[in-house]
């Protein structure tokens, strides 16, 4: 508390005889209201609010989720579908030319020319694998026949008049057309003689 | 109203009994108004004050503590720091860094011959800061340390800014009596 001059002590004086307005009513029925509103508030506990604010970050979460899944979805189907259609298949590497790799010296395998692409000659070493060192289940391999099978090359006459050469599925490494098929049938010398005579 | 009845009804009030409040209310509003008309600048915010003021009370009057002090002190401290939180929202309360202050010369008969409504229409138009300064000294007792703590500001400053209400509403006074 202050010690009050008698100026103040007059102007608290003074300021007590100040009427006051009759708003006792209108003053009431606004504190009446808002009374009334914790009744309301008290339902928005601290648990119901959690609540809400989890289910609004689920809702991010789900929207979020959704389009991490449509664009990885877009992503997909757009690089399943760049693979050209167009593309001439002579860019694919029949895999009658991997027949080569199984040669005891290194190999040097000219690529088919890309337009604007340079290609750098692929180097097969003679401890590669391929599926062709793989040997087939029931068949003798001759080491020596193996080493007499010339390599095919890819000026075949199909390659130059532009034919387009049949889709080869390199990882299945389909056999040539006319030679029978590995699986299941058993493969001698005679066969191997008879591919190479087709190659040639 | 008797000390007991009115220990009466703020008990009923600390149940939520509706008609108990308004009593309290009714009780009270005279008391409560003329605090709240000192620090508004018209009956309409003095009303805004009043009206949340007593919100706050019945919501917090289980804190209410009779060893304390009174039910009138505790009411006008919740009043007050209301009408205060009103000027602030309006205002700003800046620090001044003032060492000695002019104390202004008043003429208390010119006072004494002033309306009281006249009166606090000019400590209305003092500025914000300045009136809230001013009615916490001169009219609710208030020392420059509670002020200052209250507004957190200096006590010079508080003291800046009672110097400047007293000479504002002499030189107004003596312009009324001119």
């Amino acid at each position: 508390m202050n010690t009050s001059s008698p100026y103040d002590q007059l102007l608290a004086a003074k300021l007590d005889q100040v009427p006051v307005p009759d708003m006792a009513d209108s003053i009431w029925s606004a504190i009446d209201t808002q009374l009334d509103a914790p009744t309301d508030a008290s339902t928005d506990t601290p648990k119901n609010k959690t609540a809400r604010k989890i289910k609004g970050k689920g809702w991010y979460g789900f929207l979020g989720t959704i389009t991490v899944v449509t664009l990885l979805w877009w992503g997909y189907n757009h690089m399943n579908h760049t693979p050209p259609q167009n593309k001439p298949p002579q860019n694919i590497q029949p895999a009658t030319k991997d027949s080569s790799a199984a040669a005891d010296t290194s190999t040097v395998i000219n690529p088919v020319k890309k337009k604007n692409m340079p290609v750098k000659p692929v180097i097969i070493k003679k401890d590669s694998t391929s599926l062709h060192d793989i040997p087939i289940k029931g068949a003798v391999v001759d080491s020596v026949s193996k080493q007499t099978l010339p390599p095919v090359h890819i000026d075949s006459p199909l390659h130059i008049n532009n034919v387009p050469l049949p889709h080869v599925d390199s990882v299945r490494n389909n056999p040539p057309p006319g030679r029978k098929k590995g699986k299941g049938v058993k493969i001698n010398n005679d066969d191997y003689k008879i591919s190479a005579d087709k190659g040639g | 109203m008797q000390e007991q009845d009115l220990n009466k009804i703020i008990t009923d009030c600390r149940s939520g009994n509706r008609k108990a409040q308004e009593q309290l209310y009714r009780q009270l509003y005279g008391f409560a108004m003329a605090i709240a008309m000192r620090y508004a600048i018209d009956e309409h915010e003095a009303a805004d004050i009043l009206g949340h003021a007593f919100v706050k009370m019945f919501r917090s009057i289980n804190s209410y503590d009779p060893s304390k002090g009174n039910f009138h002190g505790w009411l006008k401290k919740i009043i007050i720091n209301e009408s205060l939180d009103q000027i602030k929202q309006r205002s700003r309360f800046s620090t001044l860094e003032i060492d000695t202050v002019e104390e202004p010369f008043v003429n208390n008969s010119i006072i004494e011959k002033t309306d009281a409504a006249a009166i606090l229409q000019l400590i209305r138009q003092l500025p914000p800061a300045t009136h809230a300064v001013f009615v916490l000294y001169v009219i609710d007792g208030y020392s420059h340390k509670e002020i200052a703590a209250q507004l957190n500001i200096s006590e010079g400053t508080s003291k800046w800014h009672l110097s400047e209400g007293r000479k504002i509403i002499q030189q107004k006074l003596m312009a009324i009596k001119i």
